[in-house]
């Protein structure tokens, strides 16, 4: 375990683009505390600002939710090997773990954009859970092994 | 929200497009307005010169896609120059250099039209 980071880490923020910049550097932040190498670092920040741009995009557009009730919670942890972050938000139900993958290649050469950032998550993350309650909403749980 | 830092100029017969700063989902709709604007005037060899590029995410990627498939339609081409180590990486993901060359400099991207 790094004794430069506690163990666990929380911070909340409305769910908003304008909110993006604030979660990117909190994570970059801690990753780096972690022990992660630079690379991993740039993978892990990536895959949250995928991970969050599907939050606003898709869990909370065009929900009659109102914008103060629009949160995302990001919770870190970190131990020995594994650097974790916890995504929930309560909007609509929205796994990106069940999406599709794409044939990269046939992809672009039609142009097509979409699924273009789970497509990320995949690459870059060593392991992606989705899970979804009632009470706890949707939960996206993203690690990355600290090699 | 990231920043856009977005400049164009022309060289002889090229549109050189410097696209800077963070871009991601909230700054997409921004930098695919300027690139549209720019790409209006109907020249035929665009340059994107990354330099100045921090961070992009697949909504970034998405608008460079889109540009690119627009401009082509129109009988032209889009090439991208300057692209650093941790873009390149980002790139590397999609193999999207198969579909939008990149070069080392500006110059030799319009050499290479």
């Amino acid at each position: 375990m790094n004794p430069k980071i506690p163990r666990d880490l929380f911070l909340k923020l409305p769910g908003t683009v304008d909110y993006i910049d604030q979660i990117r550097e909190f994570i970059e932040k801690n990753a780096r505390k972690s022990g992660l190498n630079d690379e991993d670092v740039d993978a892990v920040v990536l895959s949250i600002d995928e991970a969050v741009a599907n939050i606003i995009e898709h869990s909370y557009e065009g929900r009659h939710i109102s914008k103060k009730d629009r949160l995302i919670s990001i919770y870190i942890r970190v131990d020995d090997s594994s650097f974790t972050i916890k995504l929930t938000d309560n909007g609509r139900f929205f796994d990106p773990t069940t999406a599709d993958s794409v044939d990269i290649d046939n992809h672009l050469n039609q142009y097509k954009t979409n699924g273009l950032g789970i497509h990320f998550m995949r690459q870059l993350m060593d392991k992606i859970r989705y899970s979804h309650s009632k009470k706890d909403g949707n939960v996206l749980e993203l690690v990355k092994y600290i090699k | 929200m990231g920043n856009l830092v977005f400049s164009k100029k022309n060289i002889n017969d090229t549109t050189v497009l410097s696209i800077g700063g963070t871009i991601d989902t909230g700054v997409a709709p921004q930098l695919e307005a300027q690139l549209k604007k720019a790409i209006s005037t109907g020249s035929k060899k665009y340059v994107g010169d990354l330099t100045a590029l921090e961070h992009l995410t697949s909504a970034g990627i998405g608008v460079l896609i889109a540009v690119k498939n627009e401009i082509k339609s129109n009988g032209g081409d889009l090439k991208l120059a300057c692209v650093n180590a941790k873009i390149m990486k980002v790139f590397s993901l999609l193999n999207l250099t198969k579909l939008i060359q990149v070069f080392p400099t500006v110059e030799d991207a319009m050499k290479s039209f």
